[in-house]
Protein backbone atom coordinates (compact mmCIF):
# COMPACT_ATOMS: atom_id res chain seq x y z
CA UNK A 1 0.00 0.00 0.00
CA UNK A 2 1.36 3.08 -0.84
CA UNK A 3 1.73 5.76 1.58
CA UNK A 4 -1.16 8.31 1.90
CA UNK A 5 -0.02 11.98 4.11
CA UNK A 6 -1.65 14.66 4.48
CA UNK A 7 0.83 17.84 3.31
CA UNK A 8 0.19 19.57 6.89
CA UNK A 9 0.78 16.29 8.85
CA UNK A 10 4.31 17.66 9.49
CA UNK A 11 3.33 20.85 10.54
CA UNK A 12 0.81 19.62 12.85
CA UNK A 13 3.29 16.97 14.60
CA UNK A 14 6.37 20.08 14.62
CA UNK A 15 3.95 22.82 16.11
CA UNK A 16 3.03 20.03 19.08
CA UNK A 17 6.45 18.76 19.24
CA UNK A 18 7.78 21.82 20.09
CA UNK A 19 4.68 24.08 22.15
CA UNK A 20 2.19 20.88 22.97
CA UNK A 21 -1.15 21.83 23.02
CA UNK A 22 -0.80 24.94 22.63
CA UNK A 23 0.75 24.47 18.88
CA UNK A 24 -2.82 23.84 18.20
CA UNK A 25 -3.93 27.24 19.29
CA UNK A 26 -3.52 28.71 15.72
CA UNK A 27 -7.20 28.96 13.98
CA UNK A 28 -6.08 27.53 10.59
CA UNK A 29 -4.22 24.95 11.88
CA UNK A 30 -6.85 23.86 14.40
CA UNK A 31 -9.48 23.94 12.12
CA UNK A 32 -7.52 21.82 9.49
CA UNK A 33 -6.46 19.22 12.29
CA UNK A 34 -11.00 18.91 13.36
CA UNK A 35 -11.43 18.29 9.57
CA UNK A 36 -8.39 15.80 8.75
CA UNK A 37 -9.05 12.82 10.45
CA UNK A 38 -5.11 11.86 9.48
CA UNK A 39 -4.02 15.02 11.48
CA UNK A 40 -6.82 14.08 14.13
CA UNK A 41 -5.26 11.01 14.82
CA UNK A 42 -1.60 11.88 14.57
CA UNK A 43 -2.52 14.46 16.97
CA UNK A 44 -3.51 12.10 19.12
CA UNK A 45 -0.87 10.05 18.69
CA UNK A 46 1.99 12.77 18.95
CA UNK A 47 0.07 14.17 22.54
CA UNK A 48 0.51 10.58 23.87
CA UNK A 49 3.72 9.55 22.52
CA UNK A 50 5.08 12.86 24.44
CA UNK A 51 3.27 12.36 27.37
CA UNK A 52 4.96 8.88 27.40
CA UNK A 53 8.63 10.82 26.90
CA UNK A 54 7.67 13.33 29.25
CA UNK A 55 6.53 9.93 31.88
CA UNK A 56 10.21 8.67 30.84
CA UNK A 57 12.20 12.02 31.30
CA UNK A 58 10.54 12.12 34.98
CA UNK A 59 11.24 8.37 35.78
CA UNK A 60 14.89 8.36 34.50
CA UNK A 61 17.79 8.39 37.04
CA UNK A 62 20.67 9.08 34.97
CA UNK A 63 24.38 9.38 35.12
CA UNK A 64 25.53 12.64 35.34
CA UNK A 65 27.71 13.95 32.37
CA UNK A 66 30.63 13.42 34.51
CA UNK A 67 30.43 10.18 35.84
CA UNK A 68 30.10 9.05 31.81
CA UNK A 69 32.53 10.79 30.88
CA UNK A 70 35.02 9.57 33.42
CA UNK A 71 34.17 5.99 32.45
CA UNK A 72 34.62 6.61 28.83
CA UNK A 73 37.83 7.59 29.45
CA UNK A 74 38.62 4.68 32.12
CA UNK A 75 37.32 2.14 29.51
CA UNK A 76 39.39 4.10 26.96
CA UNK A 77 42.57 3.64 28.19
CA UNK A 78 41.84 -0.28 29.28
CA UNK A 79 41.29 -0.72 25.57
CA UNK A 80 44.36 1.00 24.78
CA UNK A 81 46.31 -0.79 27.70
CA UNK A 82 44.58 -3.85 26.31
CA UNK A 83 46.00 -3.79 22.86
CA UNK A 84 49.38 -2.54 23.82
CA UNK A 85 49.21 -5.79 25.90
CA UNK A 86 48.49 -8.24 23.37
CA UNK A 87 51.46 -8.95 21.70
CA UNK A 88 53.08 -9.58 25.30
CA UNK A 89 49.83 -11.93 26.06
CA UNK A 90 50.73 -13.63 22.35
CA UNK A 91 54.49 -14.32 23.37
CA UNK A 92 53.65 -15.13 26.75
CA UNK A 93 51.69 -18.03 25.66
CA UNK A 94 54.29 -19.36 23.28
CA UNK A 95 56.47 -19.19 25.74
CA UNK A 96 53.87 -21.13 28.55
CA UNK A 97 53.65 -23.79 25.46
CA UNK A 98 56.91 -24.32 25.08
CA UNK A 99 57.99 -24.53 28.44
CA UNK A 100 55.21 -26.94 28.95
CA UNK A 101 56.47 -28.96 26.11
CA UNK A 102 60.25 -28.52 27.17
CA UNK A 103 59.02 -30.40 30.75
CA UNK A 104 56.93 -32.61 29.19
CA UNK A 105 60.06 -33.90 27.01
CA UNK A 106 62.11 -34.16 30.02
CA UNK A 107 59.85 -36.05 32.09
CA UNK A 108 59.27 -38.16 28.90
CA UNK A 109 62.73 -38.90 28.30
CA UNK A 110 63.86 -39.67 32.05
CA UNK A 111 60.90 -42.30 32.02
CA UNK A 112 61.88 -43.91 28.73
CA UNK A 113 63.46 -46.80 30.37
CA UNK A 114 60.77 -47.64 32.55
CA UNK A 115 58.83 -48.24 29.21
CA UNK A 116 61.26 -49.99 27.51
CA UNK A 117 62.07 -52.48 29.86
CA UNK A 118 58.46 -52.93 30.30
CA UNK A 119 58.02 -53.94 26.74
CA UNK A 120 60.86 -56.00 26.86
CA UNK A 121 59.70 -58.21 29.71
CA UNK A 122 55.76 -58.28 28.11
CA UNK A 123 57.92 -59.50 24.87
CA UNK A 124 59.44 -62.15 25.87
CA UNK A 125 57.41 -63.36 28.61
CA UNK A 126 54.02 -63.10 26.85
CA UNK A 127 55.21 -65.09 23.69
CA UNK A 128 52.00 -66.04 22.51
CA UNK A 129 50.25 -66.09 26.22
CA UNK A 130 46.99 -64.84 26.59
CA UNK A 131 45.76 -61.38 27.91
CA UNK A 132 45.72 -61.94 31.13
CA UNK A 133 49.47 -62.38 31.22
CA UNK A 134 50.21 -59.35 29.68
CA UNK A 135 47.54 -57.13 32.46
CA UNK A 136 49.25 -59.17 35.02
CA UNK A 137 52.37 -57.91 33.68
CA UNK A 138 51.28 -54.02 33.53
CA UNK A 139 49.77 -54.49 37.05
CA UNK A 140 53.33 -55.11 38.01
CA UNK A 141 55.24 -52.70 36.61
CA UNK A 142 57.03 -49.53 38.34
CA UNK A 143 54.37 -47.05 39.93
CA UNK A 144 57.20 -44.65 38.49
CA UNK A 145 55.83 -45.96 34.93
CA UNK A 146 52.28 -45.14 35.79
CA UNK A 147 53.15 -41.75 37.12
CA UNK A 148 54.61 -41.10 33.98
CA UNK A 149 51.70 -42.65 31.45
CA UNK A 150 49.34 -40.42 33.87
CA UNK A 151 51.45 -37.31 33.41
CA UNK A 152 51.51 -37.62 29.76
CA UNK A 153 47.94 -38.23 29.36
CA UNK A 154 47.19 -34.99 31.70
CA UNK A 155 49.56 -33.21 29.84
CA UNK A 156 47.49 -34.56 26.30
CA UNK A 157 44.58 -33.63 27.91
CA UNK A 158 45.09 -30.33 29.65
CA UNK A 159 47.44 -28.67 26.57
CA UNK A 160 44.87 -27.31 24.54
CA UNK A 161 42.15 -26.49 27.49
CA UNK A 162 45.38 -24.32 28.81
CA UNK A 163 46.24 -22.88 25.77
CA UNK A 164 42.44 -22.01 24.96
CA UNK A 165 42.25 -20.09 28.29
CA UNK A 166 45.36 -17.93 27.94
CA UNK A 167 44.31 -16.94 24.36
CA UNK A 168 41.05 -16.30 25.59
CA UNK A 169 42.06 -13.38 27.18
CA UNK A 170 43.07 -11.52 24.26
CA UNK A 171 39.49 -11.51 22.78
CA UNK B 1 47.32 1.93 45.30
CA UNK B 2 43.33 0.97 45.43
CA UNK B 3 41.76 0.09 42.19
CA UNK B 4 39.98 4.04 42.33
CA UNK B 5 43.14 5.47 42.53
CA UNK B 6 44.66 3.14 39.88
CA UNK B 7 41.78 3.93 37.63
CA UNK B 8 41.76 7.27 37.77
CA UNK B 9 45.47 7.48 36.61
CA UNK B 10 44.43 5.16 33.73
CA UNK B 11 41.58 7.98 33.02
CA UNK B 12 44.06 10.98 33.26
CA UNK B 13 46.18 9.43 30.31
CA UNK B 14 43.05 8.99 27.96
CA UNK B 15 41.97 12.02 27.15
CA UNK B 16 43.99 11.96 23.56
CA UNK B 17 41.86 8.74 23.18
CA UNK B 18 38.23 11.12 22.97
CA UNK B 19 37.16 12.58 20.44
CA UNK B 20 35.98 15.70 22.83
CA UNK B 21 37.13 17.53 25.64
CA UNK B 22 34.69 17.12 28.64
CA UNK B 23 32.98 21.04 28.55
CA UNK B 24 31.97 20.11 25.53
CA UNK B 25 30.90 16.68 25.98
CA UNK B 26 29.02 18.03 29.26
CA UNK B 27 26.73 20.65 27.04
CA UNK B 28 26.33 18.21 24.42
CA UNK B 29 25.22 14.93 26.83
CA UNK B 30 22.70 17.53 28.96
CA UNK B 31 21.13 18.49 25.27
CA UNK B 32 20.61 14.44 24.48
CA UNK B 33 20.54 12.40 27.09
CA UNK B 34 17.01 12.54 28.43
CA UNK B 35 15.67 12.05 25.09
CA UNK B 36 18.21 9.16 24.24
CA UNK B 37 17.36 7.42 27.63
CA UNK B 38 13.66 7.66 26.85
CA UNK B 39 13.87 6.30 23.32
CA UNK B 40 16.13 3.54 24.33
CA UNK B 41 13.87 2.57 27.15
CA UNK B 42 10.82 2.63 24.55
CA UNK B 43 12.07 0.90 22.11
CA UNK B 44 13.99 -1.77 24.14
CA UNK B 45 11.21 -1.85 26.75
CA UNK B 46 14.07 -2.51 29.33
CA UNK B 47 15.08 0.12 31.64
CA UNK B 48 18.17 -1.55 32.66
CA UNK B 49 19.07 -2.42 29.26
CA UNK B 50 18.65 1.43 28.66
CA UNK B 51 21.09 2.87 31.00
CA UNK B 52 23.79 -0.16 29.99
CA UNK B 53 23.04 0.81 26.40
CA UNK B 54 23.16 4.94 27.19
CA UNK B 55 26.54 5.02 28.56
CA UNK B 56 27.61 2.09 25.28
CA UNK B 57 26.48 4.66 23.05
CA UNK B 58 28.26 7.77 24.57
CA UNK B 59 31.63 5.38 24.61
CA UNK B 60 30.68 4.52 21.23
CA UNK B 61 30.53 8.42 19.78
CA UNK B 62 33.79 9.66 22.00
CA UNK B 63 35.63 6.88 20.07
CA UNK B 64 34.41 6.83 16.89
CA UNK B 65 36.79 9.13 15.17
CA UNK B 66 34.56 10.87 13.44
CA UNK B 67 34.35 14.72 12.34
CA UNK B 68 30.62 16.48 12.73
CA UNK B 69 29.43 19.38 10.76
CA UNK B 70 27.33 19.95 13.57
CA UNK B 71 25.77 19.39 17.05
CA UNK B 72 22.41 18.24 15.40
CA UNK B 73 24.70 15.69 13.00
CA UNK B 74 26.74 14.32 16.37
CA UNK B 75 23.46 14.18 17.63
CA UNK B 76 21.68 12.15 14.38
CA UNK B 77 25.21 10.21 15.03
CA UNK B 78 24.39 9.12 18.63
CA UNK B 79 20.84 8.02 17.93
CA UNK B 80 22.34 6.03 14.91
CA UNK B 81 24.71 4.36 17.36
CA UNK B 82 21.83 3.46 19.62
CA UNK B 83 19.45 2.04 17.18
CA UNK B 84 22.17 -0.09 15.62
CA UNK B 85 22.73 -1.12 19.62
CA UNK B 86 19.32 -1.49 20.86
CA UNK B 87 18.67 -2.88 17.50
CA UNK B 88 20.86 -5.69 18.36
CA UNK B 89 20.12 -6.15 21.55
CA UNK B 90 16.51 -6.88 21.25
CA UNK B 91 17.93 -9.50 18.60
CA UNK B 92 19.94 -11.68 21.35
CA UNK B 93 18.10 -10.86 24.07
CA UNK B 94 14.37 -10.07 23.75
CA UNK B 95 12.57 -8.43 26.95
CA UNK B 96 9.96 -6.58 28.68
CA UNK B 97 10.12 -4.57 31.08
CA UNK B 98 7.74 -5.77 34.48
CA UNK B 99 8.25 -2.85 36.43
CA UNK B 100 7.09 -0.96 33.52
CA UNK B 101 4.17 -3.00 32.99
CA UNK B 102 3.38 -2.90 36.49
CA UNK B 103 3.13 0.32 36.95
CA UNK B 104 0.61 0.94 34.18
CA UNK B 105 -1.58 -2.01 35.02
CA UNK B 106 -1.67 0.08 38.70
CA UNK B 107 -2.29 2.83 37.55
CA UNK B 108 -5.33 1.33 35.38
CA UNK B 109 -7.19 0.72 38.42
CA UNK B 110 -7.68 4.20 39.61
CA UNK B 111 -10.91 5.36 39.42
CA UNK B 112 -12.01 8.19 37.27
CA UNK B 113 -10.25 10.73 35.40
CA UNK B 114 -6.52 9.35 36.14
CA UNK B 115 -7.68 5.67 36.18
CA UNK B 116 -9.26 6.51 32.69
CA UNK B 117 -5.80 8.41 31.85
CA UNK B 118 -3.77 5.16 32.82
CA UNK B 119 -5.76 2.88 30.95
CA UNK B 120 -4.97 4.91 27.91
CA UNK B 121 -1.57 4.60 28.33
CA UNK B 122 -1.69 0.89 29.42
CA UNK B 123 -3.25 0.72 26.33
CA UNK B 124 -0.30 2.49 24.11
CA UNK B 125 2.06 1.37 25.94
CA UNK B 126 0.53 -2.52 25.21
CA UNK B 127 0.35 -1.62 21.70
CA UNK B 128 3.70 0.05 21.55
CA UNK B 129 4.85 -3.51 22.28
CA UNK B 130 3.42 -5.20 20.20
CA UNK B 131 4.51 -3.34 17.24
CA UNK B 132 8.32 -4.75 16.20
CA UNK B 133 11.61 -2.89 17.68
CA UNK B 134 12.54 -0.89 14.31
CA UNK B 135 8.72 0.34 14.39
CA UNK B 136 8.95 1.20 17.69
CA UNK B 137 12.25 3.24 16.99
CA UNK B 138 10.31 5.11 14.07
CA UNK B 139 7.07 5.89 15.77
CA UNK B 140 8.85 7.29 18.52
CA UNK B 141 11.20 9.28 16.54
CA UNK B 142 8.39 10.55 13.97
CA UNK B 143 6.17 11.65 16.84
CA UNK B 144 7.13 11.62 20.29
CA UNK B 145 10.64 13.73 19.07
CA UNK B 146 9.52 15.24 15.94
CA UNK B 147 11.90 14.39 14.02
CA UNK B 148 11.53 14.91 10.24
CA UNK B 149 11.68 11.81 7.49
CA UNK B 150 15.39 12.98 6.55
CA UNK B 151 16.65 13.67 10.23
CA UNK B 152 15.12 9.80 11.16
CA UNK B 153 16.91 8.56 7.79
CA UNK B 154 20.17 9.97 9.37
CA UNK B 155 19.85 8.55 12.51
CA UNK B 156 18.35 5.01 11.66
CA UNK B 157 20.42 4.54 8.20
CA UNK B 158 17.93 4.14 6.20
CA UNK B 159 16.97 5.58 3.32
CA UNK B 160 14.49 8.59 3.20
CA UNK B 161 11.87 7.06 1.09
CA UNK B 162 12.24 3.75 3.18
CA UNK B 163 11.30 6.11 5.99
CA UNK B 164 8.18 7.01 4.96
CA UNK B 165 6.57 4.11 4.01
CA UNK B 166 7.76 2.08 6.82
CA UNK B 167 6.19 4.74 9.27
CA UNK B 168 3.39 4.61 7.55
CA UNK B 169 3.10 0.94 8.02
CA UNK B 170 3.92 1.40 11.60
CA UNK B 171 1.43 3.65 12.03
CA UNK B 172 -1.16 1.57 10.84
CA UNK B 173 -0.54 -1.35 12.57
CA UNK B 174 -0.05 1.11 15.99
CA UNK B 175 -3.65 2.51 15.31
CA UNK B 176 -5.19 -1.15 14.26
CA UNK B 177 -3.43 -2.94 17.51
CA UNK B 178 -5.18 0.32 19.51
CA UNK B 179 -8.54 -0.75 17.93
CA UNK B 180 -8.15 -3.93 19.00
CA UNK B 181 -7.28 -2.54 22.68
CA UNK B 182 -10.29 -0.42 23.24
Amino acid sequence: MRPRECPFEADVVKALVCDGRAGLDSPTRREHVESCAECRETSQLVEALRAGERRAWKDAALPTASQVWWRARVRARLQAAHQAERPISVVQSVAAAVVVGVAGSIVGLSWLNGPARLAKAAASRVGGADLVDLVSILVGASPLVWLAVGLGACLVVLMPFAAWLTLDHDK
Amino acid sequence: MTDVERLEGLAGEADTALDMDEEAFRLFYQRTARPLWAYLSRVSRNRQAADDLLQESYFRLLKCGRTFDSDDHRRHYLFRIATNLVLDARRQAPSVDLHEASVEVDGALRPGDAGEQAARRTDLAIALGRLRPRDRALVWLAYAQGASHAEIASMTGLKSSSVKQLLFRARRRLAMFLRGAL
